[in-house]
């Protein structure tokens, strides 16, 4: 069995909604958060309940849409996301105590349910299969994408729409920029793997597509496998030649990787082994969306976009190799040296 | 044929005891855990809860862990059932072939109630902290302390989480990914849920009655459940306690909270459970049902109930007068109580009831009773339209 990436709406710090980013080059922040550029919603979400939308579903909804807008209608629904409607907990949570746990309204609550996301897309496309929701920190989209692709082998489903999503929200940044995550020195993400530093940019999105088992189109970009684990130890470089075993792909196979490098001296080095042991193009993209639990899911769109286009964004390498066909991606990110996950795109 | 998966071990802790024989043994008394709500403050405690009676250094204790700021009780209940799961199924730790799918519903929420201001006001700068805030770092710290490395998840489908983590074991092993899945769910109670049930009108004041009449809402508990699902090849020599021989997932694409008053998709997701499993509904000799007592679930589940079994209902229960709604946690909690059942040929008492609802009339099982049990239909259904049925069966 094969899969497919049929379709892709992806809303993100760069103009991606549209496909604008390939001709406008990178969208630049000097602030360390990288916020989404968000589409008219009203183009594809009923203005009435648009109005009473929380933030990260209109995200997610928008992003929904237009997969749904260039594809077809999905039989079911996987969502990846690392904290979830993190702007209604803190609601919630913020008036349970300023009211003493007194007259409180439970829509927060409600909206605050890891799963809302999916539910109202389920809601707003009809869509009465399948519905799940993982939120495993940085490791959060690859799980849904193996569940998609369970999915697809099992044959209880043959279009899935699967994203990652995660938003920004003042607390989380607040709370995060205590702990010294993100850069304080005003950085533009053009410049974020320049020079020696500690901290990164905060970033967020919405990256969604419709995966099935044929192609929809004739330049299909396939998913070949994804895998997620968790070592604080590991050896990457072997955990990625066992992982492409499986697939029976080897890592000279791989002619792009793309890596999830942030600009964080101590967050990089972990990539450091598995991009000098090959000859493959490199590319980096959390300068172009920042860091965020589901940012693989923007590399996976960025992914699909190299394999289709044949063609790397300029502002995306770090190193070019004498490879100018792009027919198998490796991408490669990490949280804390802790959670890894790998997915390969193949023409 | 899909390959079989059994379960192997199982682990619980609920507001009636910890471990399987304090657990039977209370069900077979029909002694409810519901009760006052004792180790945290606050303006809801007149509502009663089905609360485990035992401190964080208790549980730290029963987890045969140090005592840390960071354990969130979700974890501690977690790590708990997960640890006698892995040891019924005699594992010390975890192998490359095994993983793991831990669920819950907001597992810090005792930490964000502590610790949240103090994180915004800077007063508290801890990393650790601000990780424990989320349902992943429970899952997370389980597989580690249990040496379990790949393909490790966390579920969040509010009610119907742990049903959905039993149901990916299952597809995970039938896939080939794993051979060895250990899955379940934790939830505590805390100040955040209690007042989001009690800002939706929802807490019973007086301890669910599920299948009753005069039903007035749910019950808050909280506890954790895990489960080892092995592949058939995994268990040669092994004690089975179970299969988990079918299961269905739908949405009802209705909406957030309120359930689709036709049933149409807790009917789909029974009758494609027992599908699965290669059985007819005359099959299922008991079903555990989500029966969470309000008035909108019992009615429309029991609706659902008929549609599937016309006259020939099984021996049905709720089993939330016992623990209360565990959220998260209720799928697998409900599992490992159909396990007891089968392994025990008992149906399980449904404690609160005492006259059936006037539009559908079912009379649940009110007294532990002796009878053959081969396979059980449990039902998980959550906010979101979440729909899970589990069929599981007898081991043979």
């Amino acid at each position: 069995m094969k899969a497919y990436i049929n379709a892709h709406g992806i809303i993100s710090p760069q103009r991606t909604f549209d496909g604008a980013f390939f001709e406008n080059g990178l969208e630049e922040y000097t602030q360390p958060q990288m916020h989404c550029i968000e589409p008219d919603y009203k183009e594809f979400i009923n203005p009435a309940k648009l109005r009473r939308m929380s933030r990260i579903l209109k995200m997610g909804l928008g992003a929904a849409s237009l997969c749904v807008q260039r594809g077809t209608q999905p039989d079911a629904i996987v969502i990846g996301s690392g904290f979830g409607c993190l702007a209604d907990l803190e609601k919630f949570q913020y008036a349970m105590k300023a009211e003493n746990e007194q007259l409180l309204s439970p829509t927060p609550f409600v909206n605050s349910s890891h799963n809302m996301i999916s539910s109202q897309i389920a809601i707003a496309l009809g869509c009465n299969g399948y519905n799940m929701t993982h939120f495993h920190a940085a490791l959060s989209f690859e799980n849904a994408l193996l569940d998609t692709l369970m999915l697809l082998n099992s044959g209880d489903a043959q279009n899935v729409l699967v994203g990652g999503i995660d938003e920004i929200t003042e607390q989380l940044f607040s709370i995060t920029d205590k702990l010294n995550i993100w850069r304080k020195d005003n950085c533009s993400n053009k410049n974020l793997f320049e020079g020696t530093h500690r901290g990164t940019l905060m970033g967020e999105g919405a990256a969604f597509f419709i995966i099935g088992t044929k192609p929809n189109n004739g330049n299909p970009v396939q998913i070949t496998g994804t895998h997620t684990f968790i070592d604080g130890n590991a050896d990457i470089v072997s955990e990625a030649a066992d992982f492409l075993g499986t697939l029976n792909l080897t890592i000279a196979d791989i002619d792009t990787m793309i890596l999830g490098r942030n600009g964080d001296a101590e967050n990089d080095c972990v990539y450091d082994a598995l991009e000098n042991c090959c000859q493959a193009n490199i590319v980096h993209y959390k300068h172009l969306c920042g860091e965020y639990r589901t940012s693989s899911a923007f590399a996976m769109w960025l992914g699909a976009n190299i394999l289709q286009r044949q063609q790397i964004p300029q502002c995306a390498i770090k190193r070019k190799s004498g490879k100018n066909n792009y027919s198998n991606i490796l991408i490669y990110n990490h949280l804390n040296g802790t959670e890894h996950a790998f997915t390969v795109l193949s023409k | 044929m899909p390959q079989r998966v059994f379960i192997t071990g199982f682990g619980i802790i609920s507001a009636i005891g910890n471990g399987a024989d304090e657990t039977l043994a209370s069900l077979k008394a029909k002694r409810s855990g519901i009760g006052r709500l004792e180790l945290f403050e606050s303006a809801l405690s007149n509502i009663p809860v089905g609360e485990i009676k035992k401190s964080a250094l208790e549980l730290s204790e029963l987890a045969g862990i140090e005592h840390n700021v960071h354990n969130s009780r979700a974890f501690l209940l977690g790590l708990i059932a997960a640890k006698a799961a892995m040891q019924m199924a005699g594992y010390q730790k975890g192998y490359n072939r095994m993983g793991m799918i831990g669920s819950t519903t907001v597992a810090g929420q005792d930490l964000l109630d502590t610790y949240y201001t103090q994180m915004l006001d800077g007063t508290l700068v801890d990393a650790e902290m601000h990780r424990a805030f989320t349902g992943a770092d429970a899952t997370e710290k389980i597989a580690i302390t249990l040496g379990i490395k790949h393909n490790v998840t966390t579920i969040s489908t509010a009610c119907s989480s742990s049903a959905n983590a039993i149901m990916n074991g299952v597809r995970m092993i039938r896939s080939g990914l794993a051979d060895t899945m250990l899955v379940g769910g934790m939830d505590s109670l805390a100040r955040f849920s209690l007042n989001g049930f009690n800002a939706l009108e929802i807490l019973s004041p007086t301890g669910c009655k599920p299948f009753d009449q005069d039903r007035n809402g749910i019950t808050p508990g909280e506890g954790a459940a895990f489960l080892v699902l092995e592949s058939e090849a995994k268990t040669a020599g092994k004690q089975k306690y179970g299969e988990i021989r079918g299961f269905a997932n739908f949405n009802e694409a209705y909406h957030q909270t309120l359930v689709n008053p036709d049933g149409v998709y807790a009917e789909a997701a029974m009758r494609k459970a027992i599908e699965t499993a290669g059985l007819q509904p005359a099959d299922i000799d008991y079903l555990n049902a989500h029966g969470t007592g309000t008035e909108a679930n019992d009615l429309v589940e029991s609706k659902a109930i008929k549609s599937v079994f016309g006259d020939h209902l099984p021996h049905i229960s709720s089993t939330k007068g016992f623990t209360g709604h565990t959220f998260a946690a209720a799928g697998a909690i409900e599992c490992v109580f159909s396990l007891l059942a089968i392994n025990n040929n008992l149906a399980l008492p449904n404690v609160g009831f005492s006259t059936p609802i006037d539009e559908t009339g079912i009379v649940p099982v009110t007294e532990p009773t002796s009878m053959k049990i081969n396979n059980i239909i449990s039902n998980s259904f959550g906010f979101g339209g979440n729909d899970t049925s589990l069929v599981i069966s007898k081991a043979e």
